[in-house]
């Protein structure tokens, strides 16, 4: 009974304290890393509003991890690293999506230009 | 019994090339991908059109350089597997940034570049369609200029009919 009654002290003793070194851990990332995760955040929700999916959907996704890595970690090094690439890979994808909106600009201008080169081409001949 | 060798021999491949392609890359792996990434985004002119990023990739490479340097490893010998493990974290983190803000760079050169490329194939466009749209309207004048002429011809033709229809005057 002695035994059980001691087991039952230390399995509620260490569980107290795993919780409790999750809640300082917790406790060490500070407010401005906090602010930093929520501007990577809101740099994230940025390119969500863009057409990031035709050009940049797996950065978007890298960045969006990064985030969740950011959420999960206690650790304040881990999270101020997670959170830096989240913002950064999210930077990147509103880059890339951005090339592809020049990208597909350029040939529709230029198609454009085709067709009107044939269009003063057909003029010319029919005079 | 041979079967079941086969079996485990397969799960044993299968598993130690699923642990080997998810295997973290190393810190000189991680840095040598970083210096390829910059020098991308240099070719592709970040050094003109995106200079504060790929100054920013240069500073995070620069970082992971430093703590992957010979007296970091000479350091790494007396600390524990788990503080060398940290560090060689520290330094494939420090290295993915700058890869990161190297693609950046080289992402907004290129773009910039397109931009340019586009500008130019606008203004040729624009000559085009002004050359198009002046030489329709010359067109127009044209038929309407034959279209009066076919009309006086025909005007011409009448007055000739009518004259020779008409009795002539001793």
């Amino acid at each position: 009974m002695a035994i059980k009654n001691t087991l039952q002290k230390t399995v509620l003793i260490s569980t107290a304290l795993v919780i409790l070194s999750g809640i300082v851990n917790a406790q060490n990332i500070s407010p401005a890393q906090r602010q930093e995760f929520s501007d990577a955040k809101t740099e994230v929700n940025n390119v969500l509003k863009g057409p990031y999916q035709k050009y940049a959907s797996s950065e978007l996704r890298q960045a969006q991890t990064s985030l969740q890595n950011a959420e999960a970690t206690n650790d304040p090094t881990k999270y101020a690293q997670n959170t830096r690439l989240a913002r950064a890979q999210a930077q990147h994808a509103q880059a890339i999506t951005e090339l592809g909106v020049e990208t597909d600009r350029l040939a529709d201008t230029t198609q454009a230009l085709t067709k009107a080169r044939d269009d003063v081409a057909q003029l010319a001949k029919s005079k | 019994m041979k079967n079941q060798l086969i079996k485990l021999l397969v799960t044993g491949f299968i598993s130690f090339f699923a642990m080997a392609s998810y295997a973290q890359e190393t810190p000189n792996q991680a840095i040598s991908v970083a210096k390829a990434a910059i020098e991308q985004a240099v070719k592709a002119g970040a050094s003109k059109d995106a200079t504060d990023d790929l100054a920013t990739a240069n500073a995070w490479l620069a970082e992971a350089e430093k703590t992957n340097s010979l007296i970091g490893a000479v350091v790494s010998m007396a600390i524990s597997d788990e503080a060398k493990k940290n560090r060689a974290d520290e330094i494939v983190y420090l290295a993915s940034m700058a890869k990161i803000k190297a693609q950046t760079a080289e992402a907004k050169a290129k773009k910039q570049a397109i931009v340019m490329a586009t500008q130019k194939v606008q203004k040729d466009l624009d000559g085009f369609t002004g050359a198009l749209a002046l030489t329709k309207s010359k067109q127009d004048e044209v038929n309407k200029l034959k279209a009066e002429l076919d009309k006086a011809s025909n005007s011409i033709k009448d007055l000739e009919a009518k004259l020779k229809d008409m009795p002539k005057k001793d």
